[in-house]
């Protein structure tokens, strides 16, 4: 199952049209669809518009793929699960977003094991290829949140003991 | 140590993730969550407080997370606020600050370029104030002390 999520606060029509074409030349894959307040619906793919947080952790991870608009829940979330995720970045110039930071979230992840980076159809279709032909790492937290952790510790021990 | 009082707050979705990725931290503390989406009271044991969802650009929304935020300040009387933003972590540093706790403000890794508006307006107010990317750090702040990844 592919599970494809918009994110939280915003709808992302482009995404969603990428996906439905790509499942109606994939109707034997299912995909189950977060799309916000959308004003295009798909047509080969069930969806809701929102998602409590109970079922969206369960069909996150039932999923084999996540599909993504490039925010850091989501792509935190992947990690965390070894779960493979095709991200989508928002783009300020189509109104997605505010600013286009999710085009540095692309660069800053997209070389990251588990992690691809689409705009197209084309491109989604490699991904899902790719993905299918891999095996997929281990979940981890890094030496870095190890860090931040420990600095964290450290200034609480500083005020309070 | 494990009596110190933290609350744990942010917006939800990709800054919610981010605060969780700090759980074990959290453990150690009495720590109570607090966020903009109350089905996320399932992610976390112990204490959640539910909160109005509102954006950096919806004013009268604000004003009301703004209170509900005092109002949760005034209630738990946390030692320490711990957010990764944006509104609710924006309101729970500046009021935390002044009503005496001690304020973490660790921006999203979602702003790699430059440091969130809410982050940059609550660098006076926050006794911690980093960037989860060395590249944005600054000897004036923000610092960079490890990222949640």
């Amino acid at each position: 199952m592919i599970f494809l999520s918009v994110g939280t606060q915003l709808p992302f029509d482009r995404m969603v049209k990428v996906v439905d074409d790509w499942c109606s030349e994939n109707l034997d894959v299912e995909v189950i669809g977060q799309i916000s307040d959308a004003s295009y619906l798909p047509k080969s793919f069930k969806y809701e518009k929102y998602l409590p947080a109970a079922e969206f952790s369960r069909l996150y991870g039932k999923a084999d793929i996540v599909i993504s608009h490039a925010g850091m829940g989501n792509i935190i979330t992947a990690l965390e699960y070894a779960k493979p995720i095709i991200i989508f970045p928002r783009r300020f110039e189509f109104g997605e977003h505010r600013n286009d930071h999710q085009v540095s979230t692309v660069n800053k992840f997209g070389n990251k094991s588990n992690v691809y980076v689409v705009e197209t159809l084309g491109e989604l279709s490699k991904a899902v290829v790719d993905i299918n032909s891999r095996q997929v790492s281990a979940s981890t937290y890094s030496e870095t949140n190890k860090e931040l952790s420990e600095y964290l510790d450290e200034r609480i021990e500083r005020w309070f003991i | 140590m494990n009596n110190v009082k933290i609350l744990a707050i942010s917006s939800s979705g990709g800054h919610w993730i981010q605060l969780l990725r700090l759980k074990k931290f959290f453990g150690k503390y009495t720590t109570s969550y607090a966020s903009t989406d109350s089905s996320l009271a399932s992610m976390v044991e112990g204490s959640f407080y539910s909160l109005r969802d509102a954006s950096m650009w919806d004013k009268p929304g604000l004003l009301v997370l703004a209170i509900q935020v005092a109002w949760l300040i005034l209630r738990v009387r946390p030692d320490v606020i711990v957010t990764t933003g944006a509104a609710a972590g924006f309101f729970a540093v500046v009021l935390g600050k002044i009503f005496g706790s001690k304020t973490i403000w660790i921006d999203s890794m979602a702003n790699a370029e430059e440091m969130s508006l809410a982050g940059r307006k609550v660098k006076k107010f926050a006794d911690v104030w980093l960037t989860q990317w060395p590249e944005l750090a600054r000897s004036e702040g923000p610092s960079f002390k490890g990222q949640v990844l």
